[in-house]
């Protein structure tokens, strides 16, 4: 644990001993600062929003129409290719700049669209609404990169820091996740919200969880768990390898030729979600818990465990802004559209208050930075025995 | 036409598969489009549909209802709120719920001289209406008590029929007794039904008039001391559940405890207390809060005062979506639908980890 504090004390560059008020005022500073911006942000919220979240369904629908349609009926490979890039885009708006931001509940605010309220909203993706929000709401962005807390930080069986306890598994995390876990990763995110990722891990894992952080199902029972597993699946399922390509085939057109379609907009729609939410946390620093009993430390611990990637703001879209990582942890719940904007004035506080602003350059960086953390972890500890808990047993 | 047989689909719909199943199917296509079309069942409300309509005595009707795949289990004796829209004018009122076949319930409505709500409800509801209501909730329930005694006046006979009657059909072995008053011959409600259960289930049941028109055959006078020894001698070892209006439940529970009965023993449903306008002024002690997604409500004690939802909710053990607990991650956000809450909101949204209630009932929702 100790080494995790010596990682994270970068920003508090005098002893904690000496001046401990100072660090104080500053900390208070920040927190205004950021306040202010969210205040600022809150009230501009308003029918620009409304607009937005309805113009990006329309055009999600309107892709999904062309997409099946070109499926469908397509009859060579051209119409064929367009249409899994249509069936592609409704799947990837669908499931990051509407799902995962309105279950952030960015737009909450606005009675006239109960279709976009967290709890009403019904993502079309094969993942479980409620337990998504416990997890991804309630832990992983609060405990961003703490150790043992954040579930999103070593998930499943990858290794992402030297603390966690080293098993012969993790040696072939990188192909492991590369072909295994990336191109079905959606339809995995359930195996880790709804706590059968850990039961798995306390099984198969000597140490056990150690190192990764538990999940709270509250109270809901395994048989409530997997149903719920199952009908979140499953809606996917039946609706891209059983309806339309049951209503291509009745129709007297090729079955085949829309589930494989289906498949490949799906496994694309994978990759590109994979590796735009593993390319903005893990590659940084670990965080302490206590950052959590003052604001201004808390915004710090978000911007010290978030990292942007640049892009255009069309390109944004596609990547749910989660390009813009930093902002998302800092106003989780701001509507996302207002990123690039909110961008430039934490930058802007970053500068004055002298506190790193971590962007990569481009997509394909970001990329290459976070295979190479999965890459160093995949071995042992250099130093065996000097680190983490793996001793212990 | 197209209403009666989109009615007829829902109603298929919603009796054929379970309310879970119906609510997965809708929840997942809720389209603009589906909305528009039909928003009994594409709707993230409850309602319910009107079915049927029968008279039970003067002034007095069953309505038996069809409500959507919101609706949640319940147990007889419970009530639910009804939203009546009168003249623009929101309007909210409790009626007792009986269990019917077929996933439906019921409700009896007497009209009250000059009552605004129950005398619209009798005129306007007719078969095929969509009615606005809350979640069922109540605790006049029954709680496996050996031996029950039911004492009613008017409509106050709606949740103690509708408990006894749930007893008998699930075969649950208990002692009952009913007594149940009126004041004419042509008030009497479900006075056929008691009668056969005299019949046929062999149980004591009585039925008084207060201002009887007639003599009559099979009736009796209303309760008093004597009454009480005579009709029911072993009263003191029965649980005694009470429900008719405010008069009447204060002379009864006055003579419970005159004849000694063990007042723990008592089990009260009030119809009148003017709970129902909850939308007190702002900074008045909150008493309750309802988390309406959950169907739980809170009754707040003097250690809940200064505390924010979030404290509050935990205190009574209401499972919450909880993160940071400081306003900044937005996981607690529920919408504020009744009262008022002071602190952090936005719009009608609430974060319960630091707002605080500012009105006497608060009611909260997903
Ligand atoms: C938990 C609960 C369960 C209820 N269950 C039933 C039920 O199953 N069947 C049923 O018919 N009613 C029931 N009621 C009563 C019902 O909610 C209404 O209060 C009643 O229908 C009168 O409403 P109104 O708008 O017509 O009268 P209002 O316009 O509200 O009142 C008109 C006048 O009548 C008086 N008054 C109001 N309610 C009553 C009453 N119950 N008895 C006598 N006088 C009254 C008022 O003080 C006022 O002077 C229940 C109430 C509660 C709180
Ligand atoms: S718990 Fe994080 S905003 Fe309320």
């Amino acid at each position: 644990m100790f080494i995790n504090v010596l990682r994270i004390n970068r920003f508090m560059t005098t002893s904690p001993s000496v001046v401990a008020s100072d660090a104080d005022t500053r900390l208070d500073l920040i927190e205004q600062e950021f306040e202010a911006i969210k205040q600022r942000y809150r009230a501009k919220l308003g029918a620009d929003d409304v607009a937005y979240i309805r113009s990006l369904r329309r055009k999600s629908r309107i892709c999904e129409l062309l997409g099946r349609g070109l499926l469908w009926i397509s009859p060579g490979p051209l119409t064929f290719a367009l249409g899994v890039g249509f069936v592609w885009l409704h799947r990837n708006l669908e499931a990051i700049e509407i799902g995962h931001n309105v279950l952030h509940g960015q737009y909450d605010y606005f009675p006239e669209i109960p279709q976009f309220h967290s709890h009403n909203f019904k993502w079309k993706a094969p993942v479980d609404e409620e337990g998504w929000r416990r997890e991804h709401n309630g832990q992983h962005h609060v405990y961003t990169n703490v150790y043992e807390k954040d579930p999103d930080l070593n998930h499943g069986l990858l290794r992402t820091n030297d603390l966690t306890p080293w098993q012969p598994s993790h040696r072939y995390q990188v192909p492991l996740y590369l072909f295994g876990v990336y191109p079905t990763m959606l339809y995995r995110f359930n195996g880790q919200n709804l706590g059968f990722a850990q039961e798995y891990r306390a099984q198969a894992f000597p140490t056990g969880n150690q190192g990764y952080a538990l999940v709270d199902t509250e109270g809901a029972t395994q048989q409530q768990l997997q149903q719920r597993h199952r009908r979140s699946i499953g809606r996917v399922l039946f609706k891209e390898y059983l309806l339309f390509p049951a209503l291509a085939a009745l129709t007297g057109y090729s079955a085949l030729k829309v589930a494989l379609g289906n498949m490949l907009a799906d496994a694309i729609n994978n990759y590109w979600i994979a590796f735009t939410i593993q390319a903005t946390h893990f590659t940084e620093p670990l965080q302490p818990e206590q950052a959590l009993q003052h604001k201004g430390r808390w915004y710090l611990s978000q911007l010290d465990s978030s990292v942007n990637f640049k892009g255009s703001r069309r390109m944004s879209i596609l990547w749910g802004h989660l390009n813009y990582q930093i902002e998302h942890h800092l106003f989780p719940d701001i509507p996302s559209r207002h990123y690039p904007d909110m961008a430039k004035e934490v930058k802007a506080v970053c500068a004055r208050y002298n506190i790193p602003y971590k962007c990569n350059p481009g997509w394909g960086k970001a990329i290459r930075n976070f295979v190479g953390v999965m890459w160093k972890y995949s071995f042992p500890p250099a130093r065996s025995g000097s680190q983490g808990g793996a001793h212990h047993d | 036409m197209i209403d009666s047989l989109l009615n007829g689909a829902n109603r298929w719909a919603l009796q054929t598969f379970s309310r879970d199943w119906v609510d997965y199917l809708v929840s997942n296509t809720m389209t603009e489009f589906n909305r528009r079309i039909n928003p009994f069942v594409w709707s993230y409300q409850l309602q319910a549909l009107l079915l049927a309509v029968h008279d039970e005595a003067d002034g007095v009707k069953t309505f038996v209802l069809l409500p959507n795949q919101h609706w949640r289990d319940w147990q007889a004796g419970q009530h639910a709120e009804f939203v009546v829209e009168i003249n623009g004018a929101q309007h909210r009122r409790y009626y007792s719920l009986a269990q019917r076949e077929n996933g439906c319930v019921s409700i009896t409505v007497k009209r009250v001289a000059d009552g605004l709500v129950s005398n619209w409800i009798h005129q306007h509801w007719l078969p095929g209406k969509v009615i606005r209501l809350g979640l069922p909730q109540g605790s006049f329930v029954y709680r496996q008590q050996p031996k029950l005694l039911f004492i009613c006046a008017g409509s106050g006979i709606t949740p103690c029929h509708s408990i006894a009657q749930a007893l008998l059909q699930q075969g649950v072995v208990v002692d009952i007794a009913f007594d149940a008053q009126f004041r004419h011959e042509t008030d009497m409600i479900f006075a056929s039904s008691l009668r056969d259960w005299a019949r046929e289930e062999g149980l004591n049941t009585n039925i008084a008039l207060s201002q009887p028109r007639q003599s009559c055959a099979n009736v009796v006078k209303p309760l008093d001391a004597d009454e009480l020894r005579r009709r029911y001698p072993d009263f003191a070892g029965r649980d005694i559940y009470l429900c008719g209006p405010q008069g009447f439940m204060d002379k009864t529970i006055a003579l419970l405890q005159q004849a000694g009965f063990d007042l723990a023993r008592l089990h009260c449903e009030r119809f009148a207390g003017g709970t129902w306008e909850a939308d007190a002024g702002v900074g008045e002690a909150c008493e309750e809060i309802v988390f309406q997604h959950l169907n739980q409500r809170v009754q707040l004690d003097t250690e809940d005062a200064g505390k924010t939802l979030m404290q509050i909710a935990e205190r009574h053990h209401v499972p919450l979506e909880i993160g940071c607990r400081q306003g900044m991650c937005g996981t607690c956000k529920l919408m504020l639908r009744q009262g008022k809450v002071s602190g952090n909101t936005l719009g009608n949204a609430v974060y319960l980890c630091s707002a605080y209630p500012a009105s006497r009932r608060v009611v909260l929702d997903a």
